[in-house]
Order: structure tokens, then sequence, then C-alpha cells
């Protein structure tokens, strides 16, 4: 990479499971859900 | 006596009137909503205002107050922001009728801390679409006009951010800025905007447009008011990879040290004629009242600086072909009904995004496609550190690098709608700040001797040295007065 961030340091971090969005508010804008799932048009016919 | 109007005031008068409790949170954030209501039908800088949960900040602010729990220069104050940010819970669009609808179920890192420092948050402000043009003429959601004329636009793309300040309807706000996005409608506008060096504000819950170009910076009536705002949201974030633990320094502390023995660069190629006259007699009157107080003027060159827009106009592209491929309404945003998953995919593009955004995507796509993506992405990259190079040589000989910002005033609505290359030649001076990640920022340097409109001088600075950046446009605010407030929105 040749831009100007290519001086900046790899962070690096534990490992760690840390808290992050539940799925009801990762899935609070699907335009269509089933259950614990974002829902599509069938892909196989 | 009685206290003038909270609306008269800058951000850093206000703060000051809310520590003596000579006005309350609550009585600046009705004002402002007043402000608004009276306002924005004929400006259109907010897409959406919030008057609930703002007063309750405010009243929650007073209470504080109260209590002697200030938590900050910012407690009470009533900003606004780019609808850029993540919300928890208010709706962010970006700009875009693909991402109508959309409530965020969290606050961008901005967010969090400046309801963390008090602020009173009103609403969100109008945008081109995905931070894409100079003129708010993008947005999906109407146009935004600038105050000073209501016929020419704001520039943009943080047109409503910056004519929302301009028309004191709030007293501080936040924009983003990729190659300009900040400056350029601070300039047309006649406030102050920064834009920080990358990494200096956390890019976390802000809409990506290009991840290596885009940030976060503030805009304000005063140098002083910029500042403010920026201390409030610069510092690491272990959410944004990118952003940087460099200390934050007190923005406010050199703020009143003046212009003198300041090394000032003025790059040849920024003054070879692409200037409009009458904005070019307001740049070379700034740079002599800069020498008049005390500071030293330096010929430098930025001989990279011409391949500026050519290298952005493939980088930015690619970037965002990339970072706007998440837009396919599966997780967020309209769907259009259709049969199948690929059709899905691609009448809900077709329907959500504007002619800009799909221009930027086909530009991008073809600059990273097989067997172009060397000839095309990597050389504009590599670009990039030229620009930065001619930037670091010419840092070795002055402190900041000063220069117009547009080559233009404000420009009517619809002049260059019709024309992207003319719409990207508006970002001609601003965009090599940004290819080299530098701080950049736009101070008021008075009014076009022809049409009143206002005019911004741009001034370039090291990495991470905001502080000289904010010291010398003091000097030049101190010298020239803020920007008087524009009589057109009345």
């Amino acid at each position: 990479m040749t831009h100007a961030l290519a001086s900046a340091d790899t962070p690096f971090r534990d490992d760690e499971v840390r808290p992050s969005l539940s799925s009801e508010e990762a899935l609070s804008n699907a335009p269509a859900r089933e259950g614990t799932c974002f829902q599509v048009p069938r892909i196989l016919e | 006596v009685s206290a003038p109007p909270p609306l008269g005031r800058s951000l850093t008068e206000l703060s000051a009137a809310l520590s003596r409790r000579e006005v309350s949170s609550e009585e600046a954030t009705r004002a402002v909503l007043s402000r608004i209501e009276a306002t924005d039908g004929r400006l259109g800088a907010f897409l959406r205002v919030t008057p609930e949960p703002a007063l309750e900040a405010a009243r929650a602010s007073d209470a504080r107050r109260a209590r002697g729990e200030a938590t900050s220069p910012l407690d009470g104050v009533p900003l606004a922001l780019k609808d850029i940010f993540l919300t928890n819970g208010v709706e962010t669009t970006a700009g875009s009728r693909i991402l109508t609808g959309f409530i965020p179920p969290f606050d961008a890192t901005v967010v969090d801390r400046l309801r963390g420092a008090g602020a009173v948050l009103v609403g969100k402000l109008n945008m081109d679409e995905f931070a894409m043009g100079s003129s708010n003429e993008n947005s999906a959601f109407g146009p935004c006009r600038n105050p000073w004329d209501l016929t020419r636009t704001p520039g943009g793309s943080s047109g409503g951010s910056a004519a929302a300040v301009a028309a004191r309807q709030v007293f501080g706000a936040f924009g983003t800025d990729t190659g300009g996005s900040i400056r350029q409608p601070a300039s047309l506008c006649g406030v102050v905007g920064l834009k920080p060096t990358y990494g200096r504000v956390s890019r976390y819950g802000v809409v990506a447009f290009a991840s290596s170009l885009d940030q976060v910076g503030p805009l304000g009536r005063t140098v002083a008011d910029a500042a403010t705002l920026l201390g409030a949201v610069a510092g690491h974030d272990p959410r944004d990879q990118t952003s940087s633990h460099h200390p934050v320094p007190d923005y406010l502390a050199g703020l009143e040290d003046g212009a003198r023995g300041l090394r000032i660069g003025v790059p040849r190629e920024w003054f070879q004629g692409g200037t409009e006259a009458g904005v070019e007699r307001r740049i070379r009157e700034a740079l002599a009242a800069f020498e008049a107080m005390g500071a030293r003027l330096v010929d430098v060159e930025l001989p990279h600086s011409k391949y500026g827009v050519a290298a952005y106009y493939l980088v930015a592209p690619a970037e965002a072909s990339s970072n706007l491929a998440r837009y396919d309404g599966v997780r967020f945003g309209p769907r259009a009904p259709a049969r199948s998953l690929s059709d899905m995919y691609g009448e809900t593009r077709d329907a959500g995004f504007g002619a800009e955004a799909k221009r930027r995507i086909m530009l991008g796509t073809y600059a990273l496609s097989a067997g172009y993506h060397d000839a095309y992405y990597l050389k504009a990259q590599k670009v990039r550190t030229l620009v930065r190079q001619d930037f670091d040589r010419a840092f070795e000989r002055c402190d900041v690098v000063a220069g117009p910002v547009s080559p233009t005033v404000a420009f009517s609505l619809g002049e260059k709608i019709d024309d992207p290359l003319q719409m990207y030649l508006a970002d001609v001076y601003t965009i090599s700040c940004n290819l080299a990640a530098l701080p950049g920022l736009s101070v008021p340097a008075g009014l076009h001797p022809g049409n009143g409109l206002p005019v911004g001088l741009q001034l370039v600075g090291r990495p991470f040295d905001e502080s000289t950046l904010l010291r010398a446009a003091r000097a030049l605010e101190r010298e020239l007065g803020p920007s008087p407030a524009p009589e057109a929105i009345g």
C-alpha cells in the first residue's frame, strides 16, 4: 500500500469475546426476516 | 441590562453564558428549535429535527448545571450533525434513498462523545448522497440553499452543516471531509470548517464513502468554536483501527498566540490563474494581513497537486464502489420486490442510488477490475505518495500552507449539476490535503468585492498540527473579524 497510512502500526488486541449488538438489534432494520435470520428471495429454483 | 438573545452568541460565548447561569440550555435549545422552524422551510439545512430528545437533553444539562456537575464546555450547547453519523434510534440516511427508514441501533463514537460531553443534539443535516458532491444537490431529499443567497448552493457535501451554522440555526455542527466536504461549504457559507489529520477523529459509526480519505471535523462560527468542537471528539477509539494514538492537545491553549514568526507557505501552483479574480484578491489580502502581523510568506511548490483531482477520482470511487456494496436490500433499507435474489439486488440498488452514486460505483468498479487495477488504482495511490512528499518538502520551509479553498464563491443551484467534471473541479484546491492525510481548515477571509458572498482562506498543516492551523486562523479572524450573519435568510 502506498498511501499516507503506510507508516501506521498494525493494531493488535487480545482475541476476547466482547458485547456487541443483540440479534434483535441487528435484525431491527431487516426488510424481511424469519426467526433470527435475514430472509431473502430463494436462490435455488 | 438583559442578556442578548442566545442565537446572537458564538458557541464559546454561549458556553460561558451557560456557566454563568445567564441562560439555560432549555432556553438556548428552544431558541434554536424556533429558529429552525422559522427558517428551514426556505433553507433546507435539516433532514430531520428531533425536538423532544433535544429538550430532554437540555433539561438534563440544566439539572447537571444546577448541581454543579456540568461535564464540559459543550454541556447544554445545541449542535447538529450531518446525516452521515449513526444516531441510536434516530433515522440516518446519508442523503440516500437506499437508507430511507434506517434506524441505527447504536451511536457513532463521535455522537457518543458529544452526548457524554453534555451536548444537545437537535437534528440531522442535509448532505450530498453518501457525501458525493460539492453542492448538496445530490441529496435524495431536496437541495439545501445558501443562507447568503437562496438561489445558490451552500457547497457540499456537508452543505446542510455549513448552512445551519451560518444561518444561526445551531451553535456548531459536525461534517465529514473526503475531498473538501467540510472546507468548501464552510468557505461558501462564511464559517470556519476544519478537516483534521486522517485518524485524528474516529470514523466508527460514520457511513463510509472512501475509507482512506474520510475524516470527521467541526464547523463553527468562530475559530475558537471549531477548536472546542474538535477537542470534544478527537482521540483514539479502539473501534476504529485507523484512529491515532497521537496525544490530543488543548486546542484552545495557543489560540491567541498570533501570527508573529509563523512561516506561511504560498504554493505557486495554487496561484496560476485558476481562481476567480475577486476570490483571489481576498486571498492575497489575507496573505498580506499575515505579513503585516509579523508572519513571513515563503514560496513553496506542490508540483504534483495538478494530478490531485485525477488521482482522487480513481481512489475515492474505487473505495466507494467497495463500501457501497453493502446496500443490497438484505439487512437494512428498502427492498425492491423481485423473484430472484440477483434481481432483488439489482432493482434495490437501481431504485435506491442516485445518479452520482451510480456514476462513482461504475468508475470505481472499472478502476478496480482485473487488468486495470494496477494501471488505475495502484497508479493513483502512487500519486498520493508524491503529493504527500511535496507537502513534506514544503513543511521543511514553512509551518502552514495557505491558499484558496474554492476557485469561486457559491455557485447557483443547477449551474454545475449536469457537468460532473466542472463539479469535481470545485474541489481542486482541497483534494490534495485529503490525499496526503493532512489537516486543513477554511477560515473566512472577507466578502467578495463584487457580489458580497463569503470567501474562505485554506490553511493546510503538518500531520496532527491542528493547533498551528487554529492559531493562524484565529490571528486572521482577529484581524478581519468573524464573518457577519447572512442577511438573505432573515
